[in-house]
């Protein structure tokens, strides 16, 4: 009875001060906020959010400025920004931390740099209730960062100028001569190389492209926006990599461009990560799981490919492979050597 | 030779007036003649120039080279100022300090319409930069030559092209004193050697008067007076020649009566009675103003005798090696004599002078 | 004129006033050059690291760098390229401001503000105007042509090397244009009409008179214009790239843009650069150190006067409408109507019925735009006076002086000039990061950025102009007991302004246009228009750019007849 009576009272007072331990924030660690994961997630995080300044969120991929916009409005928050390519991203977080300045809160950048900032202990783990819904190769184990977008390389074609019937089925198709001066890659897309020659086996896939490259051409252009913006005008008759995303976006403004798929596709992740050391850690922690809940949504409606199982992709029936960023950062030198080898300097 | 009729130019100034540069100059300049435009700064006496040059386009008139004209406003003609053939030195000499003495000098031998050999340029140029007394300075840079070096230069380039017409602007003005008269001999002993059709423009009434033959003083635009040095000098015709061109006493007076020589008049002037010369007929009770040189007033301790002696005080007196000036007072009237520098008289002290009547000019008030 | 000594400078003159403002002047230009310096020499000897791990000490950024038969293929394209872009926009930009300052040619000022319109279009608009002009396959000259003559010939690709010249020669010929302008304008006209005189057809004069005598002016615009050229990016990436034809910057920028940043390796590449800028730097100073064979400016007063063309100015006309038509109406009437389209496409009766003013919305309402826009013309404004004013302090010291070891601050004012914008904008970031009090993050960083990198432009135009100015007016001015800085202020800087100002016009319109710094630097709430043109680039989004384009085109337009009218009122009148 007495054992009883002196649980039922400790369970009381624990629950009487559960609301004091909660609003004890001052106490919690920034990877204590991230880890929560207790049921009033949201409302603790939010409560703390109000308090905390402006957040401050490092992206390079354009859709994230329309998600801070979003949830700005849905917290009444005041979320800024700071954009720059990724890899200006990179430098800009490891700069600040070498001279000790903490100013970032979240970043989103491909995937593999993100690991990275894992590596080197400037980000920290985080439990979202929506990792759940994630794919699988989206959520590494030290869940440290969660994809929010996979970008599937895809070819891309002018409808004027070619009709479904010539499409290539395969890469061997492309070395027929009526390609000649119609094809183009993007500078930076040495990951797909790399991956599609290892798919194909080494030799072959290089052969291939020897070939290729002699008998057609393959023009390079910078900038995947840029690629599709070359098929839409007619410059170039058929891209090899833009995103799975390019061809729709533009096909809504009532393009001729339309996505092209020629097996095997592969795939590289964008992720989201939230600092250590973030100045605004409940701010930032509501924002991780906005991207990946609300967010994801609002990528959907602009056709893009979400790390989300939740929604329905324009890619859901079609098989790709996707580059995990540890693959990604093992092999990246020599994939880069490789692309610059074989494709950037014999273009034409 | 060179034929100037009825020239009329125009510049637009900084408040958008237009002024009238050369107002309907007109002249003549015989062959081998060496012609001044006298005159102060803005007389339009460059324009002028720089009108006939074809630097300047003029409004009207007529430009002609023994009878072919370069320039005719009737005829709707212009010859531009680089087929002209005419040799030109300007005030700031325009020495092109990126070439030697002798590319300098022959540049117009190698720019021109005529195609000389090298042989034949370098005797030419040789030839000139001797007559200018620069033969040993050829390989010499242009910017390394002293201020009289390099107006000796400008003057051998212009010579180079055996021009039919030679332009001086203010060729001397930039230079220290001594060198401007040594030059002054040299130009004209040039000029008067090689026989060359020369227009020269001047503001120093001194190289005017050493260099010409025949000066026209302008003014505002104008010719005022067209004559040989002594006759500007000796026969002004207005008070503006009078003062430009030397030094002069101006008195005024009215005339009484004709004196006994031809020409001179009895006129009851500031200074008392006095006898003037005048060119035209002057009717008695005429006001005139007569303009007398300080170099035309005798002066003497003892008084004088014959026409024209008057009484003075010495009120200042300036040694100047060569003569001494005096200041002189008679009555109200101050008059500037010239004399011999070893006529030494105290200030304040009563002198006479006296003027030879054919040097007192009497010129329309 | 007999040569008269210099001024000593000797240590008994003792502390006078003049020291107050050039001693800090000198102690800015110092930190501003030597900070990106050192910080490349620095790097270029360190492997890249990782993250937090420091790079340690190696020399195989020299090894990679030059090491391989790739690197000749480089250089030979980088040289090659920067030799017939600077000859190019030399020539075109040269000839113009001869046309427009010497002769008789009308509609002068006119002529004037269009010239700088090319510079105004930022380099990737210029590109991609010219990439729908003469791209061999949608390129509207050749559609044109083709239908005309009804052939398949392709007579204009502008993927080729001389495609690439013709693009970047054209964009830069306007500072060509600005150099030679200032030049021009403080010439001393008798030294014309003598050569006029003794016989010269015009066409030799320009020839052997006016131009020998602006050879300094001429030395130093092709100096800048290769540079320039070297470091030029838009277009070895947008024509170069596609057909193989790689360049230094392209080496340099892949090596920056990546992570790990091969910042070493980028740092190697740009130390030719370095050199090459050093030899000929010194070698112009060399040039000025006999500088009184190019005092053109005398002081006696005159009136600079042009040279009459007669019939000929007719012809000079046609070239500069011909000129404005390739270089200004074209691209500016391809970006109006790829402004109107809903993407990019080339000229149809199709397209034509599907216009709106939608990327105009855009823009207008685009976030951030007004406050981007007014940072960007704060900016351009601020660094544009600082510079001018900076560089003719030290030009003085540089020019008029026998201070020892001026020529080395000849050397430093110039260098930034060779460093790529964004390996300074790299070295600044860090250098504030770790020792700026409260500048990183700010927009200070920004114009301190501007500044160091457009330093070099200043002392160009400064040096160029102060060496035709005898310094015989200044001397004149000192006699009167007039001190040191109210000659400076009183007479050299009225004298200087055709210098000052065409200088100060190009940074402000140079500095609008800056990316490659200003995309390390910025931070929320500075950010500047061509951040908004680069995000729009990015995203693909080319026919809001257009828009934003041709706004940019209008109001710089205005911008230099306002300018041009200004300088009547103040600066050395034209008859």
């Amino acid at each position: 009875m007495k054992r009883k009576f002196l649980k039922s009272l400790a369970a009381t007072v624990l629950l009487a001060n559960l609301p004091l331990l909660a609003s004890a924030q001052g106490s919690r660690t920034v990877a204590q906020i991230a880890a929560y994961e207790g049921a009033d997630r949201q409302t603790m995080l939010l409560d703390g959010a109000k308090k905390e300044g402006d957040l401050m969120v490092y992206y390079s991929h354009p859709i994230v400025q329309v998600m801070v916009d979003a949830f700005n409005k849905k917290y009444g928050l005041k979320g800024k920004t700071w954009r720059g390519g990724s890899e200006a991203g990179m430098q800009r977080i490891m700069a600040e931390h070498k001279a000790g300045k903490f100013d970032w809160d979240v970043v989103l950048n491909p995937a593999h740099d993100c690991e990275l900032l894992a590596r080197d202990k400037l980000v920290v783990e985080v439990r979202s209730p929506h990792h759940a819904d994630l794919i699988e190769k989206g959520l590494p184990a030290h869940r440290q960062w969660a994809t929010f977008n996979v970008d599937v390389f895809t070819a891309a074609h002018n409808t004027k100028l070619l009709k479904k019937e010539d499409l290539p089925k395969s890469y061997e198709d492309l070395l027929d001569p009526k390609w000649k001066g119609k094809l183009a890659v993007e500078a930076n897309d040495h990951a797909w190389y790399g991956a599609l020659l290892a798919e194909m086996g080494e030799e072959r896939g290089s052969k291939l492209f020897e070939k290729l490259i002699v008998t057609n051409g393959l023009s390079v252009r910078k900038g995947h926006s840029l690629l599709a913006g070359m098929v839409a005008a007619g410059e170039v008759p058929l891209a090899l990599t833009v995103y799975s995303w390019n061809a729709p976006q533009l096909k809504r403004k009532g393009a001729p461009i339309e996505t092209h798929f020629i097996q095997p596709l592969f795939a590289i992740m964008s992720a989201v990560a939230m600092s250590n050391k973030a100045p605004h850690p409940h701010a930032a922690a509501l924002f991780y799981d906005f991207v990946l809940s609300e967010g994801q949504k609002i990528m959907i409606d602009a056709d893009y490919v979400v790390g989300s199982k939740k929604f329905e992709t324009h890619m859901r029936n079609i098989p790709y492979k996707i580059i995990e960023p540890t693959e990604f950062l093992k092999h990246q030198d020599k994939w880069f050597k490789g692309y610059d080898e074989a494709i950037i300097k014999k273009a034409r | 030779m060179l034929k100037v009729k009825n020239l009329f130019a125009e510049y637009v100034d900084s408040a958008g007036r237009s002024v009238k540069a050369v107002n309907d100059v007109s002249f003549e300049v015989p062959e081998g003649r060496l012609f001044t435009l006298l005159g102060p700064s803005g007389c339009g006496k460059t324009t002028t120039m720089r009108s006939i040059a074809g630097l300047e386009r003029p409004v009207s008139g007529e430009v002609a080279v023994n009878g072919t004209p370069v320039y005719s406003s009737d005829h709707n003609l212009f010859v531009p100022p680089n087929r002209r053939n005419f040799g030109m030195v300007f005030q700031s000499y325009a020495i092109w300090p990126h070439m030697n003495v002798f590319d300098n000098a022959a540049f117009p031998l190698r720019v021109g319409k005529r195609k000389y050999s090298r042989k034949e340029i370098e005797e030419k140029v040789t030839r000139v930069l001797t007559v200018v007394g620069l033969e040993s300075f050829a390989s010499r840079d242009a910017t390394m030559l002293s201020g009289g070096q390099q107006q000796r230069l400008a003057l051998a380039r212009a010579l180079a092209m055996e021009p039919k017409l030679l332009l001086l602007d203010e060729p001397l003005s930039n230079l220290d004193a001594k060198l401007r008269e040594r030059m002054r001999f040299e130009i004209k002993r040039l000029q008067r050697e090689l026989g060359l059709t020369t227009v020269y423009v001047t503001h120093d009434q001194g190289e005017a008067l050493a260099l010409s033959h025949e000066i026209a003083v302008m003014s505002e635009g104008r010719i005022v007076q067209i004559g040989s040095p002594r006759v500007i000098y000796e026969r002004p015709c207005s008070q503006f020649v009078a003062d430009f061109v030397g030094l002069t006493n101006f008195i005024d007076g009215v005339v009484e009566q004709p004196d006994s020589s031809d020409g001179l008049y009895r006129v009851s002037s500031e200074i008392g009675p006095i006898s003037v010369f005048s060119d035209e007929p002057l009717g008695r009770g005429e006001k005139v103003l007569i303009s007398i040189r300080p170099e035309n007033i005798e002066l003497s301790e003892t008084p004088f005798a014959g026409p024209n002696a008057v009484q003075a005080k010495v009120d200042l007196r300036v040694f100047l090696g060569e003569y001494t000036d005096f200041q002189i007072k008679i009555g109200d009237r101050s008059l500037l004599a010239r004399a011999h520098p070893s006529l030494e008289i105290p200030l304040g002290q009563t002198l006479y002078m006296r003027m030879n009547p054919n040097k007192c000019i009497s010129i329309k008030a | 004129m007999s040569p008269v000594p210099a001024a000593r400078w000797s240590l008994t003159e003792g502390f006078s006033f003049k020291w107050v403002v050039m001693l800090p002047c000198v102690v800015v230009v110092a930190l501003l050059a030597l900070v990106p310096l050192v910080f490349l020499l620095w790097q270029s000897f360190l492997t890249s690291g990782s993250g937090l791990t420091a790079g340690t000490f190696t020399l195989e950024n020299y090894a990679s760098a030059y090491g391989g038969a790739e690197t000749i293929r480089l250089m030979v394209n980088s040289l090659v390229f920067a030799a017939g872009t600077s000859l190019l926009a030399f020539v075109v930009g040269g000839s113009l401001a001869w046309m427009n300052e010497r002769t008789n040619t009308p509609c002068k000022m006119l002529f004037f503000s269009l010239s700088i319109v090319p510079l105004v279009i930022p380099g990737i608009m210029f590109t991609i105007a010219w990439i729908l002009i003469g791209s061999p396959k949608i390129g509207i000259l050749n559609t044109l042509l083709q239908g005309l003559f009804s052939t398949d010939r392709v007579f204009f690709d502008v993927y080729s090397m001389y495609g690439m010249i013709w693009v970047d020669g054209l964009h830069y010929s306007p500072i060509a244009f600005l150099m030679m302008t200032a030049a021009f304008r403080s010439m001393d006209p008798s030294l014309e009409e003598s050569a006029l005189m003794s016989g010269a057809s015009v066409w030799r004069i320009a020839k052997d008179i006016t131009f020998k005598l602006t050879w300094p002016a001429v030395f130093a615009t092709l100096l800048i214009l290769f540079i320039r050229a070297i470091e030029s990016f838009e277009v070895p990436a947008l024509l170069g790239l596609p057909v193989g034809l790689h360049v230094f910057t392209s080496a340099i920028y892949q090596a920056i843009h990546q992570y790990p940043s091969k910042t070493g390796l980028a740092s190697a590449y740009a130390t030719v650069l370095l050199l090459i800028a050093a030899g000929g730097i010194y070698f112009q100073s060399r040039i000025s150190r006999n500088g009184k064979r190019y005092a053109t400016v005398t002081g006696k007063g005159f009136r600079p006067r042009t040279i009459d063309l007669g019939r000929w100015k007719y012809l000079t006309l046609a070239v500069f409408l011909c000129y404005f038509a390739l270089v200004v109406v074209l691209p500016f009437l391809v970006l109006l109507w790829s402004s109107f389209q809903s993407f990019y496409s080339a000229p149809s009766t199709e397209a034509l019925k599907n216009m709106s003013l939608d990327s105009y919305r855009f823009i207008l309402g685009y976030p951030n735009f007004s406050r981007a826009a007014w940072n960007s013309v704060m900016l351009a404004l601020a660094s544009a006076t600082i510079v001018m004013l900076l560089t003719s302090v030290i030009c003085w010291i540089v020019i008029r002086t026998r201070t020892p070891g001026r020529e080395v601050l000849d050397q430093l004012a110039s260098l930034p000039l060779v460093i790529p914008g964004i390996v300074l904008g790299l070295a600044l970031m860090i250098f504030f990061l770790n020792y700026g009090v409260g500048i990183y993050g700010t927009i200070w960083i920004l114009l301190i950025a501007y500044v160091a990198r457009f330093m070099p432009y200043g002392m160009r135009y400064n040096t160029t102009s102060m060496l035709q100015i005898h310094k015989e007016l200044e001397e004149s001015a000192e006699m009167t007991g007039s001190s040191w800085l109210r000659t400076f202020w009183h007479i050299l800087l009225p004298l200087l302004k055709p210098g000052l100002l065409a200088g100060w016009l190009f940074v402000v319109i140079v500095s609008m246009r800056e990316l490659s710094s200003s995309i390390l630097l910025y931070s929320p709430g500075n950010e500047v228009l061509s951040i908004v043109v680069w995000e729009l680039w990015e995203a693909g989004q080319f026919v809001e750019l257009s828009a934003l384009g041709v706004m940019f085109i209008g109001v710089l337009f205005v911008l230099t007849m306002v300018a041009q009218i200004l300088s009547k009122r103040f600066g050395i009148k034209e008859t």
